[in-house]
């Protein structure tokens, strides 16, 4: 049973104890009622009991043979007779009865708190749900299951509720705040301030036009709808982070797996914040807020863009080639990660061809075809890829130009192979990449025998390698 | 409100590339190669949308300049 139907079944369940116990103090409570009734009316007394006799011998069966009398003599128009009177005191004198009339109060106190417990069942509020889950007669498992599931459910409302709240909150502020600023016709802005504001400004100018200057290309003559596109993006996700929204369906603009995306669009926003800034530099009915506004705005988004290009330019460093050293990723038992057997023979050549590919130095990734990179935001390394017709290869870059290799795979299974092994195997992969810094003997004896091993699984018989 | 405009963008990038990538015809491999990714992850970012904006205009200015 899904965990919201449970909750609900044990909510009907209660609710229905709970009434069931309502109904019955009721019923007592209005027993004692008739019972303790003035009996100067005689008849109408009489009658009352003789309405309500059937609730009455619920509660009292024994005083089934006293209301028989009553009723014989009621029906046969002679209430006065001694026999009613007896019968009635019986009625009264009941052991039963008489604690009932004694506890009346006590049955409409009970009444009031069952009647607050059945309205609290409908309590909206998570911890009175969560607190009656703990107490009810179910397994810990399913109070898990529940718990977990109502939790959920309020975190959903409670967005919503929040993003209403503030919605209504923001608006209250803007009436007070307009009230406190009426209708200012001129105002002269303060000269000093706003010195200070233009002197800010132009002494990052220069570093603001450098860096727009350097990543100008990503920009620059592209394809006009695609230049909107970023910006409909941008406007789009910053409005969602100056809600404060909680929502956390899209990534923000500096989290983006694609960074030229993320440079892209703070270059068109530094250009349009700067020309507007300059605008209002030189407009004579300005207001400080609005520049230091756009000042703000500039200073951000340069500030990201920094750490952006520090982020771009480390992935094309600029190595020497000294050394084309390859190493292979290898388990416990000096296998690699990969079976050379399950390749055909042209694959097999084309794994040799991407083995010689790296002992020319020969990088896919340097000649700017820019993703020839895995794209995971949960790789620990760099891991990037090369590829020779349809076969690939994914490797780690160590220092000195040192290669190592993870493995071989198709077009189509290089990036899911390569990631399920960087995430299954980043300690081997670690220690393999300090075992080549540290140039350990024992480690670099198992390579070279690996690497002849390699050599000979890929060679096919009768074939020339270039 | 943002869900919904940025479903709104997303859809209409979506029919851009896919339009691009019949005119040009370019196969799914070759385009999630150059996107760093398999073909398979590329399906499935187009069947619906990503956290990660970025891949969609990436791939749509890949396609441009194909």
């Amino acid at each position: 049973m899904e965990p919201k139907e449970k909750y609900e079944q044990l909510i009907e369940e209660q609710s229905q104890k709970l009434k069931r116990e309502l109904d019955n103090y009721r019923v007592m409570i209005k027993s004692t009622e008739i019972l303790s009734m003035s009996k100067n009316d005689l008849r109408k007394y009489i009658s009352n009991i003789l309405e309500n006799q059937k609730v009455l011998l619920l509660l009292f069966p024994q005083l089934t043979s006293s209301l028989q009398i009553i009723k014989f003599f009621w029906e046969n128009n002679a209430i006065e007779i001694e026999q009613v009177t007896i019968a009635l005191n019986n009625l009264l004198t009941d052991e039963t009865v008489k604690d009932c009339l004694a506890n009346k109060e006590k049955y409409q106190l009970q009444v009031k708190k069952l009647e607050l417990e059945i309205k609290e069942l409908d309590e909206k509020s998570l911890t009175a749900k969560a607190s009656f889950i703990l107490k009810a007669n179910i397994t810990d498992e399913e109070k898990i299951s529940i718990l977990k599931e109502l939790a959920y459910e309020s975190c959903k409302n409670a967005t919503i509720k929040e993003k209403q709240k503030n919605i209504d909150e923001q608006k209250k502020e803007l009436k007070e705040i307009e009230t406190l600023f009426p209708e200012e016709t001129t105002v002269k802005v303060n000269q000093e301030e706003l010195n200070k504001l233009k002197e800010e400004y132009l002494k990052i100018k220069d570093s603001i036009e450098n860096i727009i200057s350097k990543y100008y290309y990503l920009i620059n003559g592209k394809d006009e709808k695609y230049i909107n596109y970023n910006r409909e993006m941008a406007r789009t996700i910053k409005a969602q982070e100056s809600q404060n929204n909680l929502n956390l369906s899209t990534l923000g603009i500096d989290e983006f797996q694609y960074k030229d995306i993320s440079m892209t669009v703070l270059i068109l926003d530094m250009l349009e914040t700067k020309q507007e800034l300059e605008l209002q530099l030189n407009n004579p009915n300005i207001t400080l807020e609005d520049i230091s506004d756009y000042l703000n705005m500039l200073k951000e988004d340069y500030d990201k863009a920094l750490s952006l290009d520090a982020i771009l330019t480390k992935e094309n460093p600029d190595e020497e080639k000294t050394t084309n050293e390859i190493y292979f990723l290898l388990d416990e038992s000096n296998s690699p990660l990969f079976d050379i057997d399950k390749f055909s023979k042209e694959e097999k050549k084309r794994s040799l061809s991407l083995v010689e590919k790296f002992e020319k130095g020969v990088h896919d990734h340097e000649k700017g075809k820019k993703h020839t990179k895995l794209q995971s935001r949960r790789n620990l390394f760099d891991i990037y890829v090369n590829k020779s017709s349809n076969m690939c290869v994914s490797y780690i870059r160590a220092k000195d130009n040192k290669v190592l290799i993870l493995t071989f795979a198709h077009l189509n299974d290089i990036y899911d192979d390569s990631n399920s092994i960087a995430q299954n195997y980043s300690s081997l992969i670690e220690n393999t990449l300090k075992n080549i810094e540290n140039n350990n003997n024992f480690f670099l004896e198992q390579q070279q025998e690996f690497t002849e091993q390699f050599k000979v699984m890929v060679a096919v018989k009768g074939d020339e390698h270039k | 409100m943002i869900n919904e405009k940025l479903d709104n963008l997303f859809f209409n990038i979506k029919n851009d590339c896919m339009t691009l990538i019949k005119e040009k015809d370019i196969s799914l491999e070759e385009i999630s190669f150059a996107l760093g990714i398999s073909s398979r992850e590329f399906i499935s970012n187009f069947q619906a949308r990503i956290k990660d904006f970025s891949f969609y205009l990436e791939t749509y200015r890949i396609l441009i300049e194909w």
